[in-house]
């Protein structure tokens, strides 16, 4: 694939990131079409010890900004930047024997994007680092109709339901899924937990759409889920 | 920066309207040839497709009464529209446009409850220019 990317434009961001070398390797394997490079490259970073959820955090998500950036400013193409989505997604499902091996805590979560959202690796990152974190997960992707998400919620016993959205025309679907999850299930102990870009420019924008909580990445995911929990719990006992 | 959700009648009324608001902001923008020109045989679908847009995004605003989700989209418009042609000035035009497409479309109690977010987005948009 042909880009006349130059690196200095996109290394900057990354520069007091332990992982900004990896980064920019692995940022300028996927600009440059080498998916296969991409994939050996952190493939091999793994297996030397460097911890998948600093692979995730410094490098996937680093670069999936940066690459919409670049989409953005119109430097790169519609189709570079669904490569480097797809490409990222495929070298993500090769670590999951890493992903799925951590010791269990009990909890269990559903997440889902919503509306017609084909922006799904935020979400599934996400629900990636909740399998890290020891939650059973159940990731049902992009576009999930809320009848499925109901009837998972119910079947499986959900403690927490993750909803992201990247399009702001999709927030009502947002507030529908919640109203019925609310009207429906009113009587599970399920929270409800937010994000994606509409929710990172407006912060108080959560309370509006009903939910429990609201986090702007994968890690402070886990924080805003193991707190809503613990509130939960305290408030049984 | 919130302004109060409409109430869903005002809503309801948009939604149902909003095909012919967006032919009607279309049709006036058609008109002010200084601005669109330079997209020759293209230029009704990108004004449709920019209205259809806008319209798709003021929604939730109009829900959930947020009107940073419009500050949010009228920035990426601001870096990423001149790309196509379309520079901060036409927006603010066509901005102009589509309140008063809505005031020809809807009745006024409705849109009088939507006016104040598309004030909104034309004043916000007159600062970037």
């Amino acid at each position: 694939m042909k880009t006349d990317i130059e690196i200095a434009d996109y290394i900057d961001k990354q520069e007091n990131s332990p992982y900004s070398l990896l980064y920019q390797q692995f940022l300028s394997l996927l600009l440059s079409g080498d998916r296969h490079g991409a994939s050996s490259l952190i493939l091999n970073q793994v297996e030397s010890g460097t911890p998948v959820k600093d692979i995730y955090l410094h490098v996937f998500q680093a670069s999936q900004y940066e690459i919409g950036r670049l989409w953005e400013i119109n430097r790169i193409s519609v189709a570079q930047e669904h490569f480097c989505t797809a490409a990222t997604q495929l070298v993500m499902s090769q670590l999951y024997s890493h992903v799925f091996s951590t010791e269990k805590t009990g909890y269990r979560m559903i997440a889902a994007s919503i509306g017609g959202e084909l922006h799904e690796i935020g979400i599934r990152m996400v629900a990636d680092f909740f399998e890290m974190a020891g939650w059973d997960t159940y990731y049902m992707g992009a576009n999930t109709p809320t009848d499925t998400i109901i009837q998972a919620i119910r079947s499986l016993k959900t403690d927490l339901l993750a909803l992201s959205v990247s399009m702001p025309f999709n927030l009502n679907d947002v507030v529908g899924v919640i109203r019925r999850v609310h009207e429906e299930l009113a009587d599970s102990n399920i929270k409800i937990l937010v994000g994606g870009r509409p929710f990172n420019v407006s912060r108080d924008l959560w309370t509006k759409v009903g939910a429990d909580g609201y986090a702007p990445n994968a890690e402070e995911a886990i924080i805003v889920a193991d707190r809503l929990i613990k509130k939960l719990h305290d408030s049984e006992e | 920066m919130d302004i109060k959700p409409v109430s869903s009648e005002s809503l309801d009324a948009f939604k149902k309207s909003q095909n012919e608001i967006v032919r009607r902001a279309t049709q006036l923008a058609l008109e002010q040839k200084h601005s669109i020109s330079h997209h020759g045989d293209r230029a009704e679908s990108i004004l449709q497709q920019g209205y259809e847009m806008t319209a798709r995004m003021i929604e939730p605003a109009l829900t959930l009464g947020d009107v940073v989700l419009l500050k949010d989209q009228l920035d990426w418009a601001k870096s990423h529209l001149p790309n196509e042609g379309v520079l901060p000035k036409h927006v603010y035009e066509q901005l102009r446009l589509f309140k008063q497409a809505v005031e020809e479309t809807l009745p006024q109690s409705h849109s009088n409850e939507i006016a104040p977010y598309i004030e909104w987005m034309i004043e916000y948009q007159r600062t970037l220019l």
